[in-house]
């Protein structure tokens, strides 16, 4: 399987959009620990993203996109993960995450689109399927509808009974 | 006509034949990339031994399986908290009716499955078939969706993708 560098592509000229590499591990630790707190419904466990993100950076069957200069703060960032669903061993794409820091969320430049479409792009280029999503209990609709723009109508939807989305605690509510 | 859900029953090893035939239906009328049966076994034979995970089950022991649901509880990739993942639930395309009695029952036991080991439960829908009537489903039952999937360059159902 060869890897067309989305930042060869003229198309990504514009966006400003570069792979993560090792040397952004701090910066993606702190984006990724802000997410965590913001998104999950669990209690978040340091090491276990760090090793999600060590190997995305590393481009060890995954890669991060970035938004932001090297060694500045991350603007914005989606991580994707190359994996096989619970009844397959066929690989597919996978969004682990798409974030935008809080910073530049009214800043004009459409962060969260401009990253959708770098991970389109980097299905095409591996020849992959790619499932993406939206997991959040907080402006759902909204989400979802920024995402029926850029991937159509939607393939599905995802409950969560129990727990909500930015409690970080995994306790039942 | 029924109108009172069916029970439910755990599924056991013993319903391990059955529960690969309704797999089988499933994962190619739903799957999105080429099923492989090895691996749903382990999965399934986890199911039916209650470890890390649990089958429900709609039929009787030796008889065809009417539905069946499979839960997991695993991490999600940010935490070593447990959850409650439903993988699939499935009513064989012989039961399947208007009211959704059998999909609706399985849900709930989703439910009481994540009440009785004090975790979230995670469950939707992954469909590019008949979506807004199963999601119609699922709010009735989970109330509001917390986000939707999305499938760029497969669909459920085409499994020769790769």
């Amino acid at each position: 399987m060869t890897y067309k560098d989305p930042k060869q592509d003229q198309h990504f000229d514009e966006l400003k959009i570069r792979l993560g590499t090792p040397e952004d591990v701090h910066e993606v630790m702190k984006l990724a620990l802000m997410v965590s707190e913001e998104n999950g419904f669990l209690e978040p466990d340091a090491e276990k993203i760090l090793h999600e993100v060590w190997g995305s950076l590393n481009r060890d069957n995954g890669l991060i996109g970035i938004i932001g200069e090297p060694g500045q703060p991350i603007e914005a960032g989606v991580m994707l993960r190359i994996g096989s669903y619970w009844y397959s061993k066929a690989p597919f794409l996978e969004e682990r995450v798409i974030f935008t820091h809080p910073d530049h969320r009214s800043a004009k430049g459409g962060r969260a689109r401009k990253l959708c479409e770098f991970s389109k792009h980097t299905a095409d280029a591996l020849g992959l399927p790619l499932l993406i999503g939206v997991l959040s209990n907080d402006r759902t609709a909204a989400k979802v509808k920024m995402y029926e723009r850029q991937f159509g109508k939607a393939a599905g939807a995802f409950f969560l009974y129990g727990a909500r989305t930015g409690s970080g605690e995994g306790a039942v509510e | 006509m029924d109108t009172k859900e069916p029970f439910i029953r755990l599924g056991m090893p013993e319903d391990f034949k059955e529960v690969m035939e309704l797999c089988e239906l499933a994962t190619e009328e739903n799957g999105f990339v080429n099923p492989n049966m090895d691996k749903v076994a382990q999965e399934i034979w986890a199911g039916l031994n209650q470890n890390y995970g649990v089958i429900g089950l709609v039929g009787k022991p030796g008889e065809k399986i009417e539905a069946g649901i499979l839960i997991r509880v695993g991490n999600m990739w940010y935490s070593d908290g447990f959850v409650a993942e439903e993988k699939a639930i499935f009513v064989h395309p012989d039961y399947r009716s208007a009211k959704g009695l059998r999909a609706q029952a399985l849900c709930n036991f989703s439910k009481k499955f994540a009440d009785d080991l004090g975790i979230p439960l995670m469950i939707g829908v992954l469909s590019n078939q008949r979506t807004k009537s199963k999601i119609r489903l699922y709010e009735r039952i989970f109330g509001e969706q917390a986000g939707a999937y999305f499938l760029y360059g497969a669909k459920t159902g085409k499994t020769n993708i790769q």
